[in-house]
């Protein structure tokens, strides 16, 4: 299977009718979270705004608070942990509030791709919410990373030394992924769902996506494109591409992209984490 | 989230900063003992919020307001109300009205804290860069994560370079506009010669009642904490005057004209005669 998974569709622990907290999604840049950001937002009971950006950085803060201070806080502050999480988690709500009333929806979901680097986190500082991780084929991913990069870079881009760090950023998110799922008060919520599922089977993917999250799956939400957003990806990535209906055509694209050099750059940084992921890299079909 | 709530929480911190070995925890003790005032173990990632509340404001703040709704100002309100519930239920048992936040490292960026807190006063404290350079050496302090000596507290050179580039960074964000009229420098010296007079003038500069010139042994070992609040100027109930020239048994001439020389521009600007 081409860059496809070997197991079902969607992934994740256990099924949660989940209301209360928000939905945070994350994944590698370039992996189809925007793609995931605008189906959400179609929903009529879902607000999923542009990148807030912010969420790792404030969660990192809890993490350092925890981490380094937890014990005096408790002893000397009297604040135990549950009361510092929810101090933070405050602290986050705050930012995200404001859009959210202004929406008038019940739920919000908040897709920056870093937010896979600050799960564990969020976890502790959102125990009932559900935590969505978009994985995608690593070489697409870095193919269209090193498109980006090279726009960007002078006469001096290094496209094999751009693959590997794009590579081991991927990889960097998998290892989250590990410990997610290896741990089953962190897994608890925790989801996966894969581009190339997402874009191959829509309904068959997002059915029980949105019965994870707590919500009834909407068909409009696959019209995600029709719907006018006034300030919908002004700074994203991918905003052009979710102006259109689905297509697969990404799928592979590194084929067109990636040199022999790039391959192997990128084998060497993710191929066990690939693996794991139940992403094949072998070179058939090229 | 509206201002009411945000702004209700409890009045700004007392920020009491200033190089190591300068008298910052011996300051924070003090204010501790004071009726209004409530101060606790150093928390070292509360300036970490403060830069990371100016970093966002400065990177995406404007997409934050255009695109999430959330004015400018909100994210400083949010920031500095997660801040004061930190500090509340430890003033609240105390009884206390105002958190005394101590910290080196909040000399750096004064001016940020400046902003979160517009309500909030500094007292910058500072010593003789002899006897800050003299205890470093002694102090043994080490990188807790290698192990290995702090690199200022090898030889009264590094540490007088240590203590320069410190007090002038910190003096560079002293000057902030923001903080005009809100920071005050108190010289170690100066507090455990003339602790009464020192300290009126440090209640006239926060507005509060008379400061009495008493450590608390009790008070040190909340405060700093192991093995710290064992330092001869926490350990009594007086403030220990030994420790003021204490530096000119420890240091030879060499070491003198070393740190005099490095520091000349911390002699010049807090007044120290060499």
């Amino acid at each position: 299977m081409d860059g496809g998974s070997s197991g079902p569709p969607f992934c994740c622990r256990e099924t949660h009718m989940l209301t209360g907290d928000p939905i945070f999604i994350g994944g590698v840049p370039r992996s189809g979270t925007t793609l995931l950001r605008v189906i959400l937002d179609t929903h009529p009971r879902i607000f999923c705004g542009t990148e807030l950006r912010a969420v790792n950085a404030l969660a990192s803060l809890w993490t350092s608070a925890h981490v380094h201070s937890g014990r005096v806080l408790d002893e000397a502050y009297a604040l135990p942990p549950e009361s510092v999480c929810a101090i933070f988690s405050e602290l986050i709500l705050s930012f995200l509030r404001p859009a959210w009333d202004a929406s008038g929806k019940p739920r919000i979901a908040e897709k920056t791709p870093s937010n896979v680097l600050a799960f564990p986190a969020l976890r502790r500082l959102f125990p009932q919410s559900p935590l969505v991780h978009v994985l995608r084929d690593v070489r697409d991913v870095v193919a269209s990373r090193l498109e980006r990069d090279r726009e960007h870079a002078g006469a001096s881009f290094d496209a094999v030394a751009t693959a590997r760090l794009r590579a081991r950023e991927w990889a960097d998110t998998m290892a989250i992924r590990r410990q997610m799922l290896s741990d089953p008060n962190l897994a608890y919520a925790y989801c996966e769902i894969r581009y190339e599922d997402l874009v191959r089977h829509p309904e068959r993917t997002l059915i029980p996506l949105f019965e994870f999250i707590g919500e009834r799956f909407d068909p409009a939400v696959l019209e995600f494109h029709r719907v006018s957003r006034s300030v919908a990806g002004t700074e994203e990535w991918s905003a052009q591409a979710v102006q259109r209906s689905i297509f697969t055509s990404s799928i592979g694209r590194w084929r067109e992209v990636l040199g022999e050099a790039e391959l192997d750059a990128i084998a060497r940084e993710a191929r066990d984490a690939s693996r794991d992921a139940g992403y094949s890299l072998d070179l058939e079909g090229r | 989230m509206s201002r009411s709530v945000a702004d209700e929480i409890g009045s700004d911190p007392v920020f009491v900063c200033g190089p190591p070995r300068s008298g910052v925890r011996l300051l924070a003790t003090i204010l501790d003992g004071h009726a209004a005032l409530g101060s606790g173990p150093e928390l070292p990632f509360i300036v970490t919020m403060a830069q990371q509340w100016r970093d966002l404001d400065e990177t995406l703040g404007i997409n934050h307001e255009r695109n999430y709704g959330l004015e400018r100002d909100a994210s400083r309100r949010a920031f500095r109300k997660a801040i004061l519930q930190l500090f509340a239920e430890r003033l609240r048992r105390a009884a206390k009205g105002t958190f005394v936040y101590h910290s080196f490292a909040a000399a750096l960026c004064m001016d940020t804290l400046g902003r979160v807190f517009p309500q909030a006063k500094f007292v910058v404290t500072m010593r003789d860069p002899r006897a800050i350079a003299s205890s470093l050496l002694r102090c043994g302090w080490r990188n807790p994560r290698t192990g290995e000596p702090l690199p200022y507290t090898l030889n009264v050179a590094a540490g007088a370079q240590f203590v320069t580039d410190f007090a002038q960074a910190a003096m560079r964000a002293a000057s902030a506009p923001v903080l005009q009229d809100r920071v005050m420098v108190l010289r170690y010296e100066d507090l455990c010669r003339r602790a009464d007079e020192v300290l009126a003038m440090l209640a006239r500069f926060l507005s509060i009642a008379a400061i009495r010139p008493m450590v608390s042994a009790r008070a040190a070992a909340g405060i700093v904490g192991p093995p710290e609040a064992a330092h001869p100027a926490l350990r009594s109930d007086t403030i220990d005057l030994e420790s003021v020239a204490r530096w000119r048994s420890q240091l030879s001439a060499a070491d003198v004209d070393a740190i005099e020389s490095i520091a000349a521009p911390v002699f010049r600007a807090f007044g120290y005669a060499r």
